[in-house]
């Protein structure tokens, strides 16, 4: 069985009915195909001649071949195996050994909806992929305005969902990272509750903020999202505390691709300052915080989940869990269910 | 890689950042105090300290 049509394939790939980041814009280079696996899926992502960014199954209507080994057209690919040309939308436009045939004109290659935001690529992966995509809505510090921010793009050993479980635990800001240029003060205990909002929910701090790792939000809708802040020391300047937006997706059930963008709001000369010592310094300093993260996550074992006694620190993984695997069960029952069949009239 | 006088400028900013100066005054005022100058050498003013910051911050946020 497909495991994108099981609750556990789902969990362990990604939802359907979702946008995910699938890689930074630069990645895909006008006149090239690139190959990538994505949310259990095999991609091919390419540009035409405009510079729209389309990404499909890399998987050529005829007999299969990688349409990635193939040859960009322009606003087309031809497979390199038997020439089979297929368009932006996925229709066969050309069969150039048996022209006529009736390949010709089928919209037969998946193709998923694919946009560009805020340095990165990507694609919407819908239950029904014959149904538009919902809105790509994206957290405040990423939308535009008043913030600054840089991309920052990594690739991890290690299942999305422990990444997921890493930001949605602002606890070990204080202990694994309590050497680092920006999570060394305030208490090593905490109460925290849930606050449910619109969109998802953030788990907070009762008694502290604006010292450590005090709060991130979860939100989920078209995309899923954590965001996060950590107070700056003054030796950053002035503007307001570091802000992460960060964004997963599965490359295989043990590595993923992780999207953290990072920001600050902050305009003016200050917002130059803060470009500038992030670009001589703090990115190393950053970079070296979420280094931590991923040697921990990498060296997780895989039963990790199975063998779990979780406490009050860890409510926000428990309700983001239940969410995520409620609603994996009820996509793989849609994903599941017998084409209806019509009415027997009687006689 | 960035210049000896852009890791030096670098270090200045965060001394003066990490004494609780915010403002742009007070900055300029400090950096003058330190040994760090323009390529040409002179005082640092508000308006020189503003426009050499926006050159080494770099390219703008692409969208
Ligand atoms: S497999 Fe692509 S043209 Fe035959
Ligand atoms: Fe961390």
């Amino acid at each position: 069985m497909n495991p994108l049509h099981t609750t556990e394939g789902l969990l362990r790939f990604g939802l359907r009915d979702r946008w995910y980041p699938l890689c930074p814009s630069e990645h895909v280079r006008t006149g090239e195909l690139v190959r990538i696996d994505r949310a259990g899926e095999q991609l091919l992502l390419w540009r035409d001649a405009a510079g729209t960014v389309h990404v499909q199954e890399d998987r050529c209507p005829h007999r299969g071949a990688r349409l990635s080994q193939g040859v960009h057209m322009g606003d087309r690919i031809a497979c390199n195996y038997h020439g089979v040309q297929v368009d932006a939308e996925g229709t066969v436009v050309s069969v150039p050994g048996s022209p006529g045939c009736a390949l010709e004109g089928r919209r037969v290659l998946r193709t998923f909806p694919a946009q560009e935001h805020a340095g990165a690529v990507f694609a919407w992966f819908g239950v029904d992929e014959s149904a538009p995509p919902a809105t790509l809505e994206v957290p405040a510090p990423i939308a535009g305005g008043a913030w600054s921010r840089f991309l920052c793009y990594v690739e991890w050993n290690a299942p999305y969902l422990y990444s997921l479980d890493n930001l949605l635990d602002p606890m070990h800001g204080a202990f694994l990272h309590r050497n680092s240029h920006t999570m060394f003060a305030g208490k090593r205990e905490a109460v925290f509750q849930i606050r449910v909002t619109d969109t998802g929910f953030v788990f907070e701090k009762t008694d502290q903020r604006g010292v450590n790792f005090d709060w991130v939000e979860f939100t989920h809708g078209g995309a899923d999202w954590v965001t996060l802040e950590i107070p700056y020391p003054d030796t950053a300047g002035p503007g307001g505390p570091f802000t992460i937006v960060a964004g997963l997706c599965a490359i295989s059930e043990n590595r993923h691709a992780g999207f953290f963008w990072r920001c600050r709001e902050v305009s003016g000369w200050e917002r130059d300052s803060w470009r500038f010592l992030y670009r001589n310094r703090l990115e190393a300093r950053h970079y070296a915080v979420l280094e931590q993260d991923r040697e921990m996550a990498e060296a997780m074992p895989a039963d990790a989940w199975d063998r779990e006694n979780l406490y009050q620190h860890d409510i926000a993984l428990v309700r983001m869990r239940r969410l995520l695997k409620a609603e994996a069960a009820k996509q793989a029952a849609r994903l599941t269910e017998p084409a209806t069949a019509a009415p027997v009239p009687v006689a | 890689m960035p210049s000896s006088y852009e890791n030096a400028f670098g270090d200045e900013l965060e001394a003066i950042y990490g004494r609780g100066v915010h403002d742009l005054p007070g900055v300029v005022a400090a950096l003058n105090a330190s040994g760090v100058r323009p390529a040409g050498g002179e005082d640092w003013t508000e308006p020189s300290f503003t426009a050499e910051l926006a050159r080494l911050s770099g390219t703008e946020n692409h969208s």
